[in-house]
């Protein structure tokens, strides 16, 4: 006999039914208004902004007039764009060198967190974790004091090697690199301390186990710490990747994307078309194809490092 | 247990709500920092906006206004210069909130006369005395032959340098006054470089204003052609003028290249002694004084020496505007203010409160402009006005445009490419005009 839910006004419901039934809608209903305050903001400050970006990279529109529709105009005037090009190439160098070099350097730096004694230890993450709680704004015109051609401490101790004093952000060979080694030293700590929590879940067993059969250490690293390290490796890489290819307040502080655009980054040239040159519709397809890029490179990481790991 | 659960959802409808209210807002309805309490009952209120001393200036002078137009309430939006342009465009953008008057400032104010967001003054050529404007200040805001503003200051480069140094160098040449042409005041500055081992000046890379206003007018050329139709500063003047822009680096030696990205704030440096002499509009004589006031007395403004001595102009100028927005509520109204506003007396009031020479002449007889300037122990208001006499306008480009022709300026003076090569690439790349 099929059990049939009485509506709240049926006879057949007693007052103690009824509210059991009314309690039970609520408590039904209660989840649902916990996480609206998010789904409120998410659809107001991020969907329809996406969604409305989506549309503007169709159109034409200088903020000023109404908007006007050009299909993929836009999208064919990036592809002929050299300083589209020259942005895309800075943003994948910027990319590939602080991953690779900076995900190396983490790992370095929370394998010593680990041989080293404890006092030491917390000394180096609190130090190198700085950074990361640190303004970016605040960093950025610190190094740019470091980085000054008459004042900047590189350059006394260039000098005091013997050398000449260098333009580091002014030379359009060396403000690139000099904007990367910024980015390396400020994303160490973080990555770091993330890696060294996952070398903390790898089971000390294996690595009894490994020294019984005589390994050695860089065995131990290579055969076992490795391995067992690739999630935490898969998600050191994917949130590099995608917080390099949209690097914004770093290049935009330091040498305002110049100099000749030798460090202007998609972001970069992104705010510059938008509000600067009043081309929402051109930034807008820009922002579409960094997105995709993001997708692309964050899914190729993940199949790169192959996240599963088998015990 | 029900009734805090029957709380709870309460209290987080409540919450949604409030999100949603504070979301849909919609109107931007009034500027940020209104200056004084809403009135009662005005029949008509005008908004006006201005940033930083204009909008002090604007506050000044609105009394007199609504008393002589009963009915109508003055209300002055003051914003700070850096998010001022934002605030304009998003307005506009908006429809929302418009205000009735603007005050325009000519690094983006062309792009907006250029997209139609002004209105054009039609009534200024009947009912503006405009031949009491210098001739510089007030075609700058013409576009096509059509008036989009009404100017309130002139705003040219001039030369801040330090009267000791260069004072001793010119002694040491036989030199009676500062030179006025350029192969004189490069025998000087090369002096001044022999004599304190720094360089005599800086000149500002990346920087299309400064070369544009000191450097190119001077030497005769200029960004667009009359007509509006082209872009001229690919000519043989402007090749002339960029050359000698990158010879004082990099031939004579006797100029410092100063990034502002890079380098940051001259004025450390300045205060310090190691900055010599710089270009400026006449407004930096209140940064310098308040920047560098342990150098009270050393330091002097005269007019730029660039070009010939014959030359017709000494700069180009620019200077803010006063314009109406094309969605402005009450254009008529906003007209009689702006025409109040233009008046000799209440221009005499801006250069008091914001301490920038006004476009107006017939202001110029105010005692205020002969009051002599502690810091530098000359009326500079006078001086400046006397200066602003030879300039010419200064036209109003795209900040695309500008930043192209800074592009040109690093690879000329960083001998990347010829003057030629680099202005003949930023023309070919800039955007056409409308």
């Amino acid at each position: 006999m099929p059990v049939l839910t009485p509506s709240l006004n049926s006879p057949a419901l007693s007052p103690a039914g009824k509210r059991q039934h009314a309690s039970h809608r609520e408590s039904a209903v209660a989840p649902y208004l916990l996480i609206a305050p998010f789904f409120v903001g998410f659809i107001a400050f991020q969907l329809l902004p996406i969604l409305f970006s989506g549309y503007l990279s169709l159109a034409e529109w200088n903020g000023m007039t109404s908007i006007r529709f050009t299909g993929l105009q836009n999208f064919i005037a990036l592809s002929k764009d050299p300083r589209f090009w020259s942005a895309l190439r800075v943003t994948l160098i910027i990319t590939v060198v602080c991953t690779v070099v900076g995900t190396a350097g983490s790992l370095a730096l929370a394998v010593l967190l680990e041989k080293v004694n404890d006092r030491l230890a917390s000394l180096l993450r609190v130090i190198f974790f700085l950074p990361s709680v640190t303004s970016v704004v605040v960093i950025a015109y610190i190094w740019r004091y470091l980085y000054n051609t008459d004042y900047g401490y590189f350059n006394v101790l260039v000098q005091q090697l013997g050398l000449a004093p260098q333009k580091w952000l002014q030379d359009a060979r060396l403000a690139l690199p000099a904007i990367i080694v910024m980015l390396i030293w400020a994303g160490l700590g973080w990555d770091a301390l993330i890696i060294a929590a996952g070398l903390r879940s790898i089971p000390s067993e294996y690595y009894d186990a490994a020294r019984v059969d005589g390994a050695s250490g860089w065995s131990e690293f290579w055969h076992i710490t490795l391995p067992l390290l690739r999630p935490t490796l898969a998600f050191v890489l994917v949130t590099s990747v995608i917080y390099l290819w949209g690097i914004f307040a770093q290049p935009q502080l330091l040498t305002g994307g110049g100099p000749l655009r030798k460090t202007q980054t998609i972001a970069v040239m992104l705010y510059e078309q938008g509000f600067l040159y009043h081309k929402f519709g051109y930034a807008s397809a820009m922002a579409i194809i960094l997105s995709l890029i993001m997708f692309v490179s964050s899914y190729l990481n993940f199949r790169f490092v192959k996240a599963e790991v088998e015990y | 247990m029900r009734s805090r659960r029957t709380f709870l959802c309460a209290s987080l409808l409540v919450a949604i709500g409030l999100v949603v209210a504070a979301c849909g807002g919609g109107a931007t309805s009034a500027p940020p920092a209104a200056t004084e309490p809403p009135a009662a009952a005005a029949e008509t209120t005008l908004q006006v906006w201005g940033f930083v001393w204009t909008a002090d200036w604007l506050d000044a002078i609105k009394p007199d206004f609504e008393a002589a137009h009963p009915g109508v309430k003055v209300e002055v939006g003051r914003f700070e210069y850096d998010p001022y342009e934002a605030m304009i465009l998003t307005t506009l953008a908006s429809g929302e909130g418009v205000p009735d008057v603007v005050t325009l400032d000519p690094m983006w104010a062309g792009d907006l006369i250029r997209n139609g967001t002004v209105l054009p003054l039609d009534k200024a050529a009947t009912e503006l005395s405009v031949a009491d404007f210098v001739p510089g200040g007030y075609n700058m805001y013409a576009w096509k032959g059509v008036q989009y503003g009404v100017p309130l200051d002139l705003d040219f480069n001039v030369l801040f340098y330090r009267k000791d140094v260069y004072d001793a160098a010119m002694a040491t040449l036989g030199m009676t006054e500062l030179p006025k042409n350029t192969d004189d005041f490069i025998k000087l500055a090369q002096q001044v470089v022999k004599e304190t081992g720094k360089p005599a000046l800086i000149v500002d890379q990346n920087d299309y204003y400064i070369w544009y206003q000191s450097f190119l007018a001077p030497l005769g050329g200029n960004l667009i052609s009359d007509d509006g139709t082209k872009y001229v500063f690919n000519s043989d003047v402007a090749v002339q003028a960029l050359q000698l822009y990158s010879d004082l680096v990099n031939k004579h030696n006797v100029a410092k290249l100063w990034d502002i990205n890079t380098d940051g704030d001259p004025m450390v440096a300045l205060s310090g002694g190691d900055i010599l002499a710089v270009m400026r509009g006449s407004w930096f004589a209140t940064e310098l004084a308040s920047g560098a006031p342990d150098l009270a007395g050393k330091w002097a403004i005269t007019s730029l020496p660039w070009g010939q001595a014959n030359r017709p102009y000494d700069a180009a100028t620019g200077g803010a505007c006063l314009s109406i927005p094309k969605k402005a509520a009450h254009p008529d109204l906003a007209w009689e203010f702006m025409k109040y506003a233009e008046s000799a007396k209440n221009q005499a009031e801006y250069f008091k409160i914001v301490a920038g020479v006004p476009s107006l002449k017939t202001s110029w007889t105010d005692p205020a402009l002969d009051e002599v300037n502690p810091y530098f122990g000359v009326p500079i208001g006078r001086s400046v006005a006397e200066w602003a006499l030879r300039t010419m306008p200064m036209q109003l480009p795209s900040r695309e445009v500008g930043d192209l022709i800074g592009e040109a300026i690093v690879k000329t003076t960083t001998g990347l490419a010829t003057a030629k090569e680099a202005l003949d690439a930023a023309v070919a790349a800039a955007p056409p005009l409308d």
